[in-house]
């Protein structure tokens, strides 16, 4: 099917992160995994209806919709993994202790963030996207992405040197 | 931290944060596949019911003396037909849980009413079975038929080839013209082209079963069937004066990348072609 040929350039482009955007948001990779496929089959449905330029922030209105009946468990810590890192020689153990502990904080202290600022942080940070992406994405302006950004900053950084 | 306090800034918050991932527990890939599958499931479309229920209201409103002739037809209504088109694979499950992976052009038949006591599907191209057990489970080809209690199969039959793997339990086979019956147990395969027979022991199971990801291995397949099989899979037409009898080829392709798989198939084969939308010429 030629159709689902061309599909698959959608999903290879929105798989990861419209997966990563539900995780950020229920806490969990195996229902992250599972809504996102749903996300797709939805899109796939509708996929006649949709038009080019509204794909984006279409895909992430079908994400929020299916996420809002499945409630964050309180408490989860979001769990992060490295990406592949090339290795580097002569670094300091007490250093890499200290930024493993760090991240653990981070983690920790992340997961405490209000929603919206954290679906922002992480989409900036994990998912590299520019602050225009995630505006155009979740259908805000820029400037309320940067806003979002630095409270989430500051945020991060007040809950950190607290526990220190 | 320890007594060796390191603050900590901006700068290395959001630089230790660029090195994070989300964890997977599949790839995207697998996501993919299983994406896949689903729309295939879910295209209820591509099923063709006769038993609408305008008819079942007529049927119902049938005369006393129409009976006779409505009882018959409701037989003929109760028909279910599934196909799958050129260059798609559909996951199909029969009324008793049984599942059929159908490749590209295929079609098949079988009453709805009854299946589960009467399990008898007409199958034409090709198609894998996981049978789930119960009375005797039978798929009939124009050129002979296929028994089994509980097992999978896969079964090809298209013009002049009928081509039945067994992948786990036995089956029974049995053929219209010659005139024969054998069974088959795992890793079995016969074969039947041009009125001979030819039979496989110890087959390659997941080369057997490749075609449901997209994967054709050939071992010395007449050329004829890799080029029928190039155009199902791509929806092309391939046009060639050459005679490609008593030519044969033993290689793989996929349905992913069409000028890989003419690569594929005719740089070995030494013949030269030209693609032009959905034709390809052999020169």
């Amino acid at each position: 099917m030629t159709e689902l040929r061309e599909f698959k350039v959608i999903f290879d482009q929105y798989y990861n992160p419209i997966k990563n955007f539900i995780y950020y948001k229920v806490g969990e990779v195996a229902v992250a995994e599972d809504l996102a496929q749903e996300v797709f089959l939805k899109l796939w449905e509708k996929r006649t209806e949709v038009k080019k330029a509204m794909l984006k922030p279409y895909v992430y209105t079908i994400a929020k919709n299916l996420t809002i009946n499945h409630h964050k468990h309180q408490q989860v810590v979001l769990e992060f993994s490295k990406k592949p890192q090339k290795a580097v020689d002569g670094q300091n153990p007490q250093y890499v202790l200290e930024e493993q502990e760090f991240g653990n904080q981070l983690k920790k202290a992340i997961s405490t963030l209000p929603e919206d600022l954290r679906i922002v942080f992480l989409m900036n940070r994990i998912d590299e996207l520019t602050y225009a992406e995630i505006a155009e994405r979740l259908e805000l302006t820029i400037k309320a992405i940067e806003k979002r950004m630095q409270k989430a900053l500051i945020h991060l950084k007040e809950t950190i040197s607290i526990k220190i | 931290m320890s007594d060796h306090n390191h603050s900590w800034d901006t700068d290395q918050l959001l630089q230790i944060t660029q090195q994070w991932e989300v964890p997977v527990s599949i790839s995207r890939e697998e996501a993919w596949n299983s994406f896949v599958r689903k729309t295939e499931q879910r295209s209820s479309s591509k099923v063709i019911s006769f038993l609408s229920p305008r008819r079942y209201v007529y049927l119902v409103a049938a005369s006393l003396t129409l009976l006779a002739a409505a009882y018959f037809l409701f037989f003929k209504v109760g028909t279910e037909v599934v196909t799958s088109a050129s260059g798609e694979r559909l996951t199909y499950i029969l009324p008793d849980k049984s599942a059929v992976i159908m490749n590209a052009g295929s079609s098949l038949e079988y009453q709805r009413t009854n299946f589960s006591d009467h399990r008898t599907i007409f199958l034409k191209g090709e198609a894998f079975f996981d049978v789930k057990e119960g009375n005797t489970f039978a798929v009939v080809t124009d050129f002979g038929e296929v028994r089994v209690l509980g097992t999978s199969f896969n079964i090809f039959s298209r013009q002049s080839r009928l081509d039945i793997a067994c992948i786990s339990g036995k089956v029974e086979v049995v053929i219209k013209e010659p005139d024969f019956t054998t069974k088959l147990e795992k890793g079995q395969r016969i074969v039947l082209r041009g009125g001979k027979l030819t039979a496989d022991e110890n087959i390659d199971l997941k080369k057997a079963l490749a075609w449901q990801s997209g994967e054709y291995y050939f071992d010395r397949a007449p050329l004829k069937d890799v080029t029928e099989e190039l155009e199902r899979q791509f929806k092309i037409t391939i046009l060639s004066d050459h005679d490609f009898s008593g030519r044969y080829y033993s290689g793989y392709f996929t349905n992913k990348d069409l000028p890989e798989a003419l690569k594929m198939v005719f740089l070995p084969m030494g013949l030269d072609y030209e693609q032009r939308g959905d034709m390809v010429e052999i020169r």
